[in-house]
């Protein structure tokens, strides 16, 4: 059956290629992402917690640049395309002062393989507008690292590395500026993931982190893209 | 086309160079307070008064162990922990609650001198993490030498001053004794001393038994040492010569506290005193007859001055052992 769907979808595909087929694009798109991390949120509200002594969270996996380099076959009003992000953010717990200091800090980026679809409202504008679908995984590594020192004595210095893999979906829009040979994007869309795998220690899959944490990458996206038109 | 590709490149560069994975650099800088003085400790509660403290016996009489507490307050800074080394070795220390109280266990203290010390560590107030994890604090040391006798009762000895029975023992080895607590059984006689004799100025001999226990600096009090002295009331013996009764008896050790000595026949409630003598010297009577129908029982009788009417109204004297005339 999937079998019988890939092949028409290949053959349709060439059909449009051939009828339609115009341009192959690349480029880089980078932007702002949101991502929502409840569940390691609520970790480090249970870290701050327990430290004996008042800490500060400075940093709680605050929106952050995305970085998208894609590859496109366009035709009239379609195209399709792959392109692969990395996100990044993270956190920190953070408590300084003449005897010590103490940090506990989680660094969490994904690589995002995607394939997309976008479709072309009026690719004659001199602004086109198209809305876009991706999908694709967050192969997501998430690094702990605890650092605690009195004086000049480290009593603390822990690192362990998570991983997990989750599907997402990006539904967004784009409004585009041809130049020459280049096309300046201006786009914005909403991220949403939707399986809901853990983190498991990146030596051991069996090795699950406590109650079963999730990344979520869930969030805004908001970007700008430059280009480029081989045709 | 070759140019704009190069630009192309060189912006996805840039680009590229900012592909920085997330990276937290901010720091919290904590508050902390480093103008405190250092905390004053009080020793509200501590039965180890004085520097050197002399056990004897406790360990005997308190199940092999002995168990001391301490009630510390700290001026700010909260006391944290506080540890009991006995000659240089932790030992077990417990604490009742947030009272402020801690105490140790001595376990089976040998024989000896040995060295307690109570390390007392707080807090040191600046708020700083050192300070919120125990790196950082005061320490107080206090130091007590313990001397450990678990031997014998010592002796209460005995001797005569002056007519009168004297009583001596030990001094207690300790700068944390208070005063002696003299307790004469009967006739009963309770008093506080501070040197370890006591004059009996109302024994007359009868023998009795005595405690001594001890008063510390905090009141507490404990048991020292006791003695029980055999009656010495002295004896009455008869000779005959010539016809007549001579009876004498020894003279009495304790003279001094002696008001009247009393030889009657029979009981004394009949009043047949055959001698009637204040003299301690005087220890001879001579008796000619014998009355018909009467007891043949001659008994000496000792009034001592101390509360003699007293004695007297509850025939509470002391008597020496009766003999038969022939």
């Amino acid at each position: 059956m999937k079998k019988s769907i890939i092949i028409l979808l290949t053959y349709f595909s060439l059909i449009a290629a051939n009828i339609y087929s115009q341009q192959f694009q690349f480029g880089i798109e980078s932007g702002i992402g949101t991502y929502q991390m409840s569940a390691l949120k609520s970790t480090n509200s249970d870290i701050q917690k327990g430290i004996p002594f008042d800490t500060k969270l400075v940093s709680n996996f605050p929106a952050y640049f995305y970085y998208r380099p894609t590859v496109e076959l366009v035709f009239k009003h379609f195209g399709i395309g792959l392109n692969y992000s990395f996100l990044s953010t993270g956190s920190r717990i953070s408590g300084k002062d003449y005897s010590g200091e103490y940090n506990f800090d989680m660094l969490i980026h994904s690589n995002t393989p995607s394939i997309f679809g976008e479709y072309y409202l009026n690719p004659d504008n001199k602004f086109p507008i198209s809305f876009y679908l991706n999908f694709g995984r967050y192969y997501t590594t998430l690094n702990i690292k605890e650092h605690f020192s009195l004086g000049d004595s480290t009593l603390t210095n822990n690192y362990e590395n998570y991983k997990a893999q989750n599907f997402y979906t990006e539904p967004g829009m784009k409004i585009y500026y041809p130049y020459k040979s280049f096309r300046i994007g201006f786009d914005i869309g909403y991220a949403l993931q939707f399986s809901g795998k853990g983190f498991y220690l990146n030596n051991n899959i069996n090795q699950k982190m406590a109650d079963s944490k999730i990344p979520n990458w869930s969030g805004f996206r908001i970007g700008i893209s430059l280009i480029y038109n081989l045709k | 086309m070759n140019k704009q590709f190069k630009y192309f490149i060189f912006l996805l560069i840039i680009c590229i160079i900012y592909s920085c994975e997330y990276e937290p650099v901010e720091i919290y800088q904590r508050k902390v307070n480093l103008n405190v003085n250092a905390p004053t400790i009080q020793i509200l509660d501590m039965p180890l008064s004085g520097d050197t403290v002399y056990f004897y016996r406790d360990f005997y009489l308190n199940n092999q162990y002995y168990s001391p507490t301490f009630r510390f307050s700290s001026s700010d800074q909260k006391i944290r922990n506080i540890q009991f080394q006995i000659d240089s070795k932790n030992i077990t220390t417990f604490t009742t609650g947030d009272t402020g109280v801690y105490g140790c266990y001595l376990y089976s203290l040998s024989n000896g001198v040995h060295n307690l010390i109570s390390n007392i560590y707080t807090e040191s107030g600046t708020g700083s993490i050192a300070d919120k994890v125990g790196g950082e604090g005061y320490k107080f040391t206090r130091e007590w030498t313990i001397i450990v006798n678990n031997d014998s009762i010592p002796p209460i000895k005995t001797s005569i001053i002056n007519g009168f029975l004297k009583l001596s023992w030990p001094k207690y080895p300790t700068n944390n004794f208070s005063k002696f607590i003299f307790d004469k059984y009967y006739p009963w006689v309770y008093r506080y001393l501070s040197k370890p004799e006591f004059v009996d100025s109302a024994y007359v001999g009868e023998g009795g038994g005595y405690s001594i226990s001890v008063m510390y600096n905090n009141n507490q009090w404990d048991y020292y040492t006791n003695n029980t002295i055999p009656s010495e009331i002295p004896k009455i013996k008869l000779d005959t010569v010539l016809g007549k009764n001579i009876i004498t008896w020894n003279k009495c050790k304790y003279y001094s506290a002696v008001d009247t000595f009393e030889l009657f026949l029979g009981d004394i409630s009949e009043k047949n005193f055959i001698k009637i003598t204040q003299d301690p010297n005087d220890t001879t009577a001579i008796y000619s007859t014998i009355p018909i129908g009467q007891s043949h029982v001659v008994t000496l009788i000792i009034i001592p001055k101390l509360n003699k009417n007293v004695f007297r109204s509850n025939m509470g004297y002391f008597a020496s052992h009766p003999i038969d005339l022939p």
